[in-house]
């Protein structure tokens, strides 16, 4: 086994971090039409709940639960009481609240555990490395591709075996279609907030052990949510799912090909793709 | 509101600030001190313990001026254009001219161009070797050691101490910064006959460093050298730890923050690593006795190298003004020039030609958990040294 | 002659240059000092300039940061090697930021919506890249330095700081007024064809992808021109002017104003800068109540506050018709 199969399989961590991450996005965005700027702050939220809940209970799992119902939570709130208003207005309204959103969150976040970055334990299990012939893979990337796969294939079962999903899918085409055949849309769209930015929540949780949980997590989540986003086609499920892993494994590989380009070389992607297919890989026109 | 009131109220707002100058003059004679710093944004860490240290330094020095020391914060928010409008603003409005501080380098090198050109006086203790590098002058002055000491103080006395060690590799951050901390490195190298197996370069705003990592690896290295600085070194160390890099090879972090970075990463990450630190709470010196005094009384917690920094400043600055016997910049510039003190690190003097502080830098290691002594004691000072590079050497050219 | 001037400068002209020059005076009052006047002309231009895109062209652009870094890093590069060109550096940055629109419109002007705005932002973390990875012209992360203020020939009887300003407001004013000539122009009907209905516009004959590239450059010509006011201003150009929070502050400005108003892109500007200044002396976590402005301007105030100004004159002019 070489280096560069080293590096992409560390790729296929990061990558599923950033399908979680993202996948939420997308469907609201499909189902909704609604950019959602805070997304990266949903990332955060979930990291510093992940923490704090494990810090106090003791147990990681409650933790990575609490980063998926706490974000969730925070989302259904906001969707309710703000986001709600501004689904018939034009994109900049939605980037100008979710950014204010972002501002808020973010800030309340550092009232509470302050600026400092925060180191966050994984369970002493998890910790440690699995050897591949000569390159150690953390054990902890492993966890954290299985888990995101088993997600991935829950969220699949969801959308494409459930009524939930079906209303979902349908939506995404019309949501005039979906009201007029009686379904109450409104709580499709609660419904589907809450999935969204609780996924995004959960992958904070997950990447918390890995990155440490601090401020500026949002920022760096937002911009790698939406360029995945974009690249995976908008509205898709599969669409995250290998844009993530097309940019995980990617930024991987490029560390070890061209170091100093790996970060540049997601936007390079993103839009070498975009120059071929415009609406993404899976895009929906 | 119709056009002539909106008149008027201009008209009076416009009086009103042609008399308000008279006023500020008779009231106050208070000694004027303004801290440049992030206390919002991304760095907001670097603001929160600045505040801390400054605050103690007014403590400490008491009545040392004979009268009140009114400390005055700009909120840069990590943010160079912004940090340099609010410098001129004061300058302007304020007749500011004792300044200190900066969250990042590019901060300290905008501000220190404008308080140059209102011959003000200002200190700081950013990474930026420029500072009294290519970009001196008369009004600035560096509290932290350049980046040749930090490479020297660290690399020197550890591969003295290891003779076995024959390979190294480094990871560098590709910025001016990075490549400073690399030239010397490579120098130190070259002369102590070690081989230089590989360098990876990572981009600022890097987050994944695995690949890294497996070159280092992959490398047959005894020892990773790190030349890079905040949240990069955070982000690598924690992937480093994960990675069981440490049970392979060797460490060494040639520019650490300190205690805040420590108590980031935990003590699982760093035991066994190797520091280089500016600053670090267990010193054993007359300065540093004192400056625990009142900061452990204030605050009830050991200091971080923020802290420590903008105390160490603020304190000089307060002293050089008494020392002067007058706000006059140039007299208090003359009162810092070739000042010898007890400062945190031990014996402290600022050169007169380049208003460099030549003070120690200190090597230090990682502690094990179960060998820490308090929440703090996360490592232990192997070495220090004062080590500069002469002026022969120096691109400083002040008027 | 009166008339003729009102025929030729249109019904509200008169009443917006004005507003233009009201508010370069009256900038310095508000905010406390010339310095932080002096920026919020440099972003009023550039949120304006934006608005040209979001409001006219229908395209929300994340890459005014790198016009507007452009703009700082080119006059500071022109000035320090030839001092001499004085204002006509100005003009060099004007050209750099229409040439870089050029470019990155010629990959990006083709697609619509969310997908124009990640390609701009790839762009966008291009430039930014490109200028960490060129010290050698951009000083990396440490800034360009020293930039050398052109002589006005004002510094004698203002003073540095304030004729310094005095091309600010000068800037601010002809820039303010030559988007509003082209909002008004035909062009500026077509760019409104386009925006309302692309598929339309396009039967009806309009070249619509040469419209949308035309606006982009003049977009990023006036945020590059902006941009180096603003590192005359600094004296220096720092990375932060290209970095994505400079992206962000501009096009929250310009939508805190109203994204068709520019008069409200200078009301945009001033609102942000205003919070950012006295808010951050009284809490370090000040961006929270920023945050809960720009929610409330959007639930209560959906025109921005361009809006709300022609709202409060709309009132005043029915109240004196009402009177009259």
């Amino acid at each position: 086994m070489n280096l560069y199969v080293f590096q992409a399989l560390n790729g296929l961590g990061v990558g599923m971090i950033y399908f979680l991450l993202s996948v939420g996005l997308s469907i609201i965005f499909g189902l909704l039409g609604f950019v959602n700027f805070a997304h990266g702050a949903l990332f955060l939220v979930g990291a510093y709940a992940a923490m704090f809940t494990a810090e106090q209970t003791g147990s990681f799992a409650l933790g990575l639960a609490a980063s998926f119902a706490v974000v969730a939570l925070v989302g259904v709130v906001a969707e309710r009481l703000v986001l709600r208003r501004t689904y018939k207005m034009p994109h900049e309204a939605q980037i100008l609240v979710t950014v204010g959103l972002t501002f808020i969150l973010t800030e309340t976040i550092v009232l509470f555990f302050g600026p400092q970055p925060r180191q966050v334990s994984m369970p002493d299990m998890l910790n440690g490395v699995l050897m591949l012939g000569p390159y150690p893979i953390p054990k902890y990337r492993i966890f954290i591709f299985v888990t995101c796969a088993v997600i991935g294939a829950a969220l699949w079962l969801l959308f494409e075996r459930t009524l939930f999903g079906a209303r979902v899918r349908a939506g995404n085409e019309s949501a005039e279609m979906l009201s007029l055949l009686g379904v109450k849309v409104t709580r499709v769209y609660a419904l589907t907030f809450a999935l969204g930015t609780g996924l995004a929540g959960l992958a904070g949780g997950l990447a918390a052990p890995l990155r440490g949980a601090d401020p500026s997590m949002g920022m760096e989540a937002i911009v790698i949510a939406f360029v995945v986003v974009v690249l995976g086609g908008i509205g898709s499920f599969s669409g995250p799912l290998i844009g993530g892993l097309i940019i995980g494994v990617t930024q991987s590989m490029m560390t070890a090909i061209w170091p100093e380009g790996a970060r540049l070389t997601i936007f390079l992607v993103m839009a070498a793709i975009l120059l071929v297919m415009p609406k993404g890989l899976f895009g929906r026109a | 509101m119709d056009r002539r009131s909106l008149l008027a109220a201009a008209g009076s707002a416009a009086a009103g600030s042609l008399l308000a100058p008279n006023f500020a003059i008779a009231q106050s004679k208070a000694f004027n001190y303004y801290s440049v710093n992030a206390f919002s944004g991304n760095f907001a860490v670097s603001g929160k313990f600045s505040d801390l240290g400054v605050r103690a330094a007014i403590k400490g020095f008491g009545n040392g001026l004979g009268r009140p020391i009114d400390y005055k914060k700009l909120d840069s928010e990590g943010n160079p254009a912004i940090a340099v409008r609010k410098v001129q603003q004061v300058i302007e409005q304020e007749k500011a001219r004792f300044f200190g501080g900066a969250a990042l380098s590019s901060e300290a090198l905008a501000i220190m161009k404008e308080v140059d050109k209102a011959k003000g006086v200002y200190i700081t203790y950013v990474g930026a070797d420029e500072v009294t590098g290519k970009d001196c002058n008369r009004s600035t002055f560096r509290w932290t050691l350049p980046t040749y000491g930090a490479v020297n103080t660290v690399m020197r006395p550890l591969i003295q101490q290891n003779p076995k060690w024959e390979k190294v590799y480094t990871i560098t951050g590709q910025y001016v910064f990075g490549e400073a901390l690399l030239r010397n490195a490579k120098a130190v190298m070259q002369e102590t006959r070690l081989e230089h197996v590989g360098n990876s370069y990572h981009s600022l705003a890097e987050k994944e460093y695995s690949g890294y990592l497996g070159n280092a690896m992959s490398s047959g290295a005894d020892v990773l050298v790190i030349l890079n600085f905040g949240a990069n070194t955070l982000d690598l160390l924690r992937q480093a730890a994960s990675f069981g890099l440490k049970q392979r090879m060797a460490v060494v972090v040639v520019w650490f923050s300190g205690l805040d970075t420590f108590q980031s990463l935990g003590a699982d990450v760093t035991e066994g690593m190797y520091f280089g630190v500016q600053y670090w709470h267990t010193l054993d010196t007359p300065g540093n006795k004192e400056f625990l005094k009142v900061y452990r009384g204030e605050f009830s917690e050991n200091p971080r190298f923020y802290s420590a920094a903008d105390y160490q400043i603020a304190t000089l600055m307060f002293d050089a003004v008494k020392r002067a016997g007058s706000d006059e910049p140039a007299a208090v510039i003359k009162a810092l020039e070739n000042h010898t003190y007890q400062g945190l690190t031990g014996e402290e003097q600022i050169r007169a030609f380049d208003h460099q502080c030549v003070k120690n830098y200190m090597l230090i290691r990682g502690k094990k958990k179960s060998a820490m002594k308090d929440a703090d004691d996360f490592a232990d000072i192997l070495y220090s040294s004062r080590a500069v590079s002469t002026r022969g050497e120096s691109e400083c050219k002040m008027a | 002659m009166l008339e003729t001037l009102r025929i030729r400068l249109g019904d509200s002209a008169g009443p917006f240059y004005l507003a233009l020059i009201a508010f370069a005076l009256l900038a310095p009052l508000v905010t406390g000092s010339v310095s932080t006047a002096g920026a919020v002309l440099v972003f009023a231009i550039a949120a304006a300039a934006c608005n040209l895109m979001l409001g006219y062209a229908g395209l929300l652009s994340f890459a005014q940061g790198s016009f507007f870094g452009v703009g700082s890093y080119v006059v500071g590069i022109t000035l320090k090697a030839h001092p001499g060109v004085g204002l006509g550096a100005l003009a060099v940055s004007v050209i750099a930021g229409m040439l870089l629109a050029l470019a990155i419109g010629a990959l990006s002007i083709r697609q619509r919506g969310i997908y124009f705005v990640m390609i701009t932002l790839a762009m966008a973390q291009l430039a930014f890249f490109a200028s960490l990875a060129l010290p050698g012209w951009t000083g990396g992360e440490n800034g360009l330095l020293d930039i050398p203020r052109p002589a006005l020939g004002l510094e004698a009887s203002l003073g540095d700081s304030r004729s310094q300003y005095a091309l600010a407001a000068m800037l601010f004013i002809a820039s303010l007024a030559f988007l509003r000539r082209v909002v008004r122009s035909p062009f500026g009907r077509s760019l409104d064809a386009v925006r309302e209905n692309e598929l339309r516009a396009q039967t009806a004959g309009f070249d619509v992808q040469r419209l949308k590239l035309v606006a982009f450059c003049i977009s990023g010509g006036l945020t590059a021109l902006a941009g180096a006011l603003y590192a005359l201003q600094l004296r220096s150009a720092p990375l932060s002017n290209i970095d994505l929070m400079t992206s962000e502050t501009i096009l929250v400005m310009a939508i805190l104003g109203g994204r068709r108003s520019l008069i409200g892109a200078a009301f945009g500007a001033l609102a942000m800068t205003l919070m950012a200044e006295q808010l951050s002396q009284l809490w370090p976590r000040w961006q929270m109540i920023v945050g809960f402005v720009l929610i409330a301007t959007v639930l209560f105030a959906p025109n921005g506050l361009g809006g709300l100004w022609a709202q409060l004159r709309s009132s005043r002019a029915a109240a004196a018709k009402e009177a009259a």
